[in-house]
């Protein structure tokens, strides 16, 4: 008997939904890697992303030139010009947040949609911090406007930050006076186109505030002859800045005495500078002809002034005869063919001279030497005795090869030897004072002079006089120019804090440039702006601490001779001399400070550093100007985790909103705003009213549409080009006017071929981007719009287009974009890269 | 009657409609799932993939940027037959050297005079431990308010420094007529009677060696070059003697101040008439260095024809600034950018990468600008990063390259030495004081 089959029991079906279960469950974990996989390929895309953008800043932050030429950068109160302490600062996120380098801030109402790891983002969003996406177009400078559309570019979903605090920088423009002034070595006195208004200087030593016709040609007239334009258009008005700190130049640049004309102007511009002195600079179209004078043209006799002028100079400094006549043996060491490099004149002061001494002779031999090279128009060579070696009186001479009476004192034979050969220069006496007796005889020597014609005396050779003697030649140029140039170099080289002198334009590399930084634990200067006398609008900025005390100081280019219209020459400038902050020697050889407020000659030691920084409370102003001393850090060691900052890079889809492109830009700091310095105002007549001045509002703004006949324009120039970092840094893409209404892909910028012209033009119209606009953003509009200058509209307007109101072109494929994501939504930002950098604090460019 | 009883069977039961309803639903949701697991797993494989792919190439790319900044092998490659095909010289020119593009070996660019002519200020030749500040040969001794029509008021300052070491002839005679320059624009307004400038002949001019350089890289280099040798702070200019037509009055070569056309060293940035510096000339405009692929010609890179093209793009200057255009732009563009894809082959499937190079001076600041292009040949989707990034220097990378003054062959002949940096080439057989610093800068006075 068989058994009975055993029944063959099938899965049931519980069995079978666990199987399947435990299948999907498998086949489910198995598909899960796979998004994995592509986060993680994804990653690493956006992390070889993050590197190139890493690098492209830290290059550009470091290579790129931070120049805004269009700025103003000197007033006689930091809250009167925009670059102080934050827009240019040597900060990397201050840097680089502009339109030419790269970072241009994610707008706000994107950014804080977005969420990331402990809410990173948000945090610093909080804190007033930035989130960057990256410029669509390579940080190269070109003119965005020329560029062609940019392709897609994947990299624009990172997204950027900089984690930790800036530290407190050092200023990037001392805002009182903009140092270092550079002129090329040897030159004449510092001088220069400025406003004639009440802000030129005046004072009691009538400085030389001078008529410059600056006229052009546009086109002929209809007799043929060149059409003038441009003059008597108020812009022109010049002073000589150099004399406003040291008034024995107003000699060299010019100076009438009786009724002749002396120093570099005369000489330079003729009988343009007769009414100089006399002009009145609150209304220069009236006080100061345009006459086209007959002796325009310079000549030897002007030339000869000049030099005669900047001899005089010398004797004022306490300079020896030797500096400006010096023996032979001086001449030849300056003669670089006798001189190779190693036994050159590397200290080229005179002996003894006091550290704080030396900008005399670097400004005396400047002028002397521009001025001596300017007579090598007039006179040749032969006169100049190139050919003749250099004499000097004083090594005697045993055999008189000349018409040497037997038994004369052979400096005599010398003595007349020297005065047969070179250019004669007459001594003169200006202002009372009496110049140096060197080169200078009364024979007639030069073209058109005349008169008797006597050896000077060699009794002439005192210890007042020197006891050099001759006229001046070819040998004295060479060394004037050899030694002007040695001075200033190793001026500029040993005494970066001494601004005796300007520095050499020349020199090619070391080019010093003085630390300053703000001190942040004093009380800081306090005042109104400009022409504001509301108090709520009252002005604050932290004084400012160099690194060792100022040497003459001086007053800044700008405005040297503030005064308020009707008011004497202010002698109590803000910006002050250097009395109240000297680094003094202690009895212990140790280095102190010591104040001396208001220049009273009762000197306060403070101890040391440590026991002055709390013995002055923050709250107590020490120094009506400087800050604390003690609190300077420019130079001290640190560690790098006290400065260690981080670039953080997320990957975020923000890309996708539907407001990618029409979200208003970030806010704009408010520094980024360009603003004039003090001026007149250029729309009222300065011969009706001429104490009018600029408002503040006015000077946000420009108008060039300002009648000549009342001066000059006001406010500032918005050249897009000079003037990249006071701008929305999304400026070049930003729509200038509302597109919400346009169809998504509409053409915001539009190409189309001029077939008017052959060959065929391709012409691009940007009605709705700003690009490189100059004026769109401006605060008071346009004036070349249509809506009428002041209207309330169209300021509205251009305040909107400069804070990116309307949105921007950000991935700059000319095109509106619009993304498939509602704004509602919120994405995640996936940590991406995180790169270690600390700011330099310091100016410093990689040429 | 015996029943037949057929065999107990079991009643074999198939399933019941519901449950092969069931199983067929069942099977076919886990063979859907399946297939649709498999149909994304294979996507997502495939897309990941790509992406794999994409990516390599990409860091491909990178590393290939990274290296052209490093070592500048898409201007002058060693390695490669052909390769240096920026090394050129034609012709020697009136002052010294010879016309090179930007890696001809200096020895021919500014040789060395011999021995017995290299004194302090009339050394010639480069010198890479001059132009110290304290070194008083580099400094720059001319006039800059001098414009090109000067009528000398502020005098001579050729007497002073020249790049002519003999004798240096001035110029004499009247100074209204206008002297190998269109008249003035504004021009004071004339006296009556203007006395002639007179004659300054006959003086031994005391420096040289600053006039010399600037000539002989103003002459014989390129914009590029000349910028990246010089200091920063450099101003391009010099005297020399005076020639009717080349010179203004105070001897300063016209080229060096007079604004010009494109192919011209001065661009017309303000109209300005007088010497300047880099900031100033790469403002409103451009300088970048000599293309290089599309130029290549069968004649080889001394061809005189291939020669001339690769001289006039690198001496001249390109609107990129205030004054650009788009035209002014893509022509800068296209002459300039060198394009070269990350693989010379690949399969067709693959992603395209291409890699472009761009190295110019814009604002005075030395860019290379790399744009790294992925297209798909599938999707025609294309993707590009630029950017730009820190590098060598032109000199740096011309001393990288070796140079053999005694090798006249041509690039790949046997026996010669391709080191990328002197240093990892020691000369066999001479002690390391004996080496003459065998790169392209070489010889170093």
């Amino acid at each position: 008997m068989s058994a009975a089959p055993r029944a063959q029991g099938g899965l049931t079906l519980i069995e079978i939904a666990f199987s399947l279960v435990i299948l999907v469950f498998g086949v489910v974990s198995a598909m899960l890697l796979f998004p994995a996989g592509l986060k993680a390929q994804q990653l690493s895309r956006f992390q070889l992303y993050a590197c190139a953008k890493a690098q492209e800043m830290i290059d550009s932050f470091n290579s790129s030139h931070n120049a805004n030429p269009a700025i103003d950068t000197e007033a006689f109160n930091p809250w009167d010009v925009p670059v102080s302490r934050r827009t240019q600062a040597w900060d990397l996120e201050e840097r680089l947040s502009s339109n030419s380098f790269g970072m241009l801030p994610l707008p706000s109402d994107i950014a804080k949609r977005l969420d990331s790891d402990g809410d990173e983002i948000q945090h610093i969003l909080s804190e007033g911090g930035y989130l960057y996406y990256s410029q669509p177009m390579a940080t190269t400078n070109l003119q965005e406007s020329s560029l062609q559309t940019t392709p897609a570019n994947e990299a624009q979903r990172l997204v950027c930050a900089v984690s930790g605090y800036a530290q407190n920088n050092a200023m990037h423009i001392f805002p009182w006076k903009n140092w270092p002034y550079v002129t090329p070595f040897p030159s004449p006195p510092l001088h220069g186109l400025h406003y004639p208004d009440f802000l030129s200087p005046r004072g009691p030593q009538t400085p030389t505030t001078f008529r410059w016709v600056d006229s052009w040609t546009d086109g002929k007239n209809s007799d043929g002859s060149d059409k003038i334009v441009g003059a008597n258009d108020g812009k022109t008005a010049s002073y000589c800045w150099e004399e406003t700190s040291d008034p024995d130049i107003q000699k060299v640049f010019n100076w009438k005495e009786g009724n002749t004309d002396y120093g570099y102007f005369p000489y330079c511009c003729g009988k343009l500078s007769h009414n100089g002195s006399g002009i009145d600079p609150t209304q220069p179209a009236t006080s100061q002809p345009i006459d086209v004078p007959s002796e325009v043209v310079p000549d030897y006799k002007g030339a000869l002034r000049y030099f005669e002028a900047a001899l005089w100079y010398c004797k004022q400094k306490g300079l020896r005869p030797e500096f400006y006549n010096p023996p032979p043996e001086i001449l030849a060491a300056y003669n670089p063919v006798a001189q190779p490099l190693s036994t050159a004149q590397d200290f080229p002061f005179e002996p003894g001279t006091k550290s704080e001494d030396r900008w005399k002779q670097v400004q005396a031999m400047r002028f002397l030497a521009h001025a001596a090279t300017c007579l090598t128009r007039w006179y040749s060579s032969a006169e100049f005795a190139a050919s003749s070696a250099p004499v000097d009186i004083c090594t005697g001479i045993t055999n008189p090869t000349s018409a040497d009476p037997v038994g004369t004192d052979p400096r005599l034979v010398m003595l007349t030897y020297a005065y047969t050969v070179g250019i004669n220069i007459p001594n003169v006496t200006l202002d009372t004072l009496a110049g140096p007796l060197a080169f200078s005889d009364v024979q007639p020597a030069s073209p058109g002079m005349s008169g008797p014609s006597t050896p000077p005396s060699i009794d002439h050779m005192t210890a007042a006089t020197g006891n050099q003697f001759s006229r001046l030649t070819h040998h004295h140029l060479l060394y004037y120019h050899e030694r002007c140039l040695r001075l200033i170099m190793a001026f500029a080289a040993a005494n970066p804090y001494d601004w005796g002198a300007p520095r050499p334009l020349q020199r090619s590399i070391m080019t010093d440039f003085p630390l300053f930084e703000s001190d942040l634990f004093a009380n800081p200067q306090v005042g109104l702006p400009f022409n504001v006398t509301d108090v709520a609008k009252t002005s604050a900025q932290w004084k400012p601490i160099p690194a060792q005390p100022i040497s003459n100081l001086g007053r800044g280019y700008m405005f040297p001779g503030y005064a308020p219209p009707g008011m004497a020459y202010d002698a109590a400038l803000r910006i002050p001399d250097n009395i109240y902050y000297q680094r003094a020697l202690r009895p212990d050889g140790s280095y102190s400070y010591v104040q001396n407020p208001g220049g009273s000659g009762t000197y306060t030691y403070i101890d040391d550093k440590v026991t002055e920084r709390h013995a002055v409370a923050p709250s107590t102003p020490c120094d009506p100007f400087w800050g604390n001393p003690a609190h300077f850090s420019l130079t001290a060691k640190f560690t790098p985790d006290e400065r260690c900052r981080e670039i953080v890079f997320w990957m975020v889809d923000w890309q996708s909103y539907e407001d990618v492109e029409l979200a208003p830009s970030a806010p704009v700091d408010a520094a980024r705003y360009p603003f004039a310095g003090p001026l007149l105002d250029g729309s009222v007549s300065t011969a009706t009213d001429p104490g009018q001045y600029a408002t503040l509002q006015k000077r946000m703004s420009f108008d060039e549409t300002m009648p000549s006949t009342n001066g000059h324009p006001t406010g500032i120039e918005f050249r897009d080009e000079q003037l990249y970092t006071y701008r929305n840094p999304e400026k070049v893409l930003n729509f200038k006017t509302d597109v919400s209404n346009k169809d998504t892909g509409f053409p915001t910028v539009k190409q189309h071929f001029d077939t008017s012209v052959t060959p065929n033009k391709l012409v691009t119209d940007y009605s709705f981007e700003i690009l490189n606009e100059s004026d769109t953003d401006q605060g008071l509009g346009s004036f070349s719009s249509a809506i009428a200058p002041g209207d309330p509209a169209h300021t509205i307007a251009a305040r909107a287009v400069f804070r990116g109101q309307w949105g921007a072109d950000r991935n700059f494929n000319k095109r509106l974009d619009r993304g498939p994501i509602p704004r509602s939504v919120r994405l995640r930002a996936v940590p991406v890269a995180r790169f270690l950098y600390y700011d330099p604090r310091v100016p410093a460019m990689i040429h | 009657m015996p029943s037949h009883r057929q065999p107990f069977q079991y009643r074999r039961g198939g399933f019941t409609l519901l449950e092969v309803l069931i199983a067929t639903a069942m099977g076919v949701v886990i063979i859907g799932t399946a297939f649709a697991a498999f149909r994304v797993a294979s996507q997502t494989v495939t897309i990941a993939n790509r992406l794999s792919l994409e990516n390599a190439m990409m860091r491909a790319g990178f590393s290939k940027a990274q290296e052209e900044l490093d070592f500048w092998q898409s201007y002058d490659d060693p390695d490669v037959t052909q390769g240096e095909k920026l090394r050129a010289t034609l012709a020697p020119a009136s002052l010294q050297g010879a016309h090179g593009l930007i890696f001809a070996p200096m020895a021919t660019l500014l040789p060395p005079p011999a021995a017995s002519t290299d004194t302090f200020e009339g050394a010639q030749g480069w010198d890479d431990r001059a132009w110290l500040a304290h070194d008083s040969r580099s400094w720059y001794r001319g006039n800059m308010a001098e414009k090109y029509d000067t009528a000398l008021i502020f005098g001579r300052y050729a007497i002073f420094a020249s790049a002519d070491v003999g004798t240096t002839a001035f110029y004499s005679g009247a100074s209204t007529a206008a002297v190998g320059s269109p008249p003035a624009v504004n021009p004071p307004v004339a006296p009556p009677v203007v006395p002639p400038i007179p004659d300054y002949s006959g003086v031994a001019v005391p420096h040289h060696w600053h006039d010399r350089q600037l000539s002989a890289f103003l002459r014989n280099t390129s914009p590029y070059m000349l910028s990246e040798y010089l200091p920063a702070n450099t101003i391009y200019c010099f005297a020399e003697t005076f020639s009717n037509g080349g010179t203004d009055r105070g001897g300063i070569p016209l080229m060096s101040i007079q604004p010009g056309d494109e192919n011209s060293f001065c661009n017309q940035d303000g109209g300005q008439k007088n010497a300047r510096g880099k900031y100033r000339q790469t403002y409103r405009t451009t300088w970048s260095v000599p293309p290089n692929d599309p130029q290549v010609q069968p004649g080889g890179p001394a061809d005189p024809t291939i020669f001339s093209e690769r001289w006039k793009s690198q001496r001249r200057y390109f609107e990129t600034g205030y004054a650009s255009t788009p035209e002014s732009i893509n022509d800068f563009v296209q002459v300039t950018t060198i394009t070269t894809p990350v693989l010379d082959v690949a399969p067709t499937h693959w992603p395209r990468v291409t890699l472009s190079v761009n190295r110019f001076i814009k604002n005075a600041r030395s860019i290379a600008l790399f744009r790294l292009r992925l297209s798909s040949p599938v999707t025609g989707s294309v993707y590009e990063v630029c950017f730009t990034g820190f590098g060598t220097t032109l000199r740096g990378a011309r001393q990288q390259r070796y140079y053999d003054p005694s090798d006249a062959s041509s690039a790949d002949a046997a026996g010669r030495r391709r080191g990328w940096a002197s240093w990892d080439d020691p000369i066999p057989g001479q002690t390391p004081a004996a080496i003459p610093d065998p790169t392209l800068d070489t010889p170093r006075l």
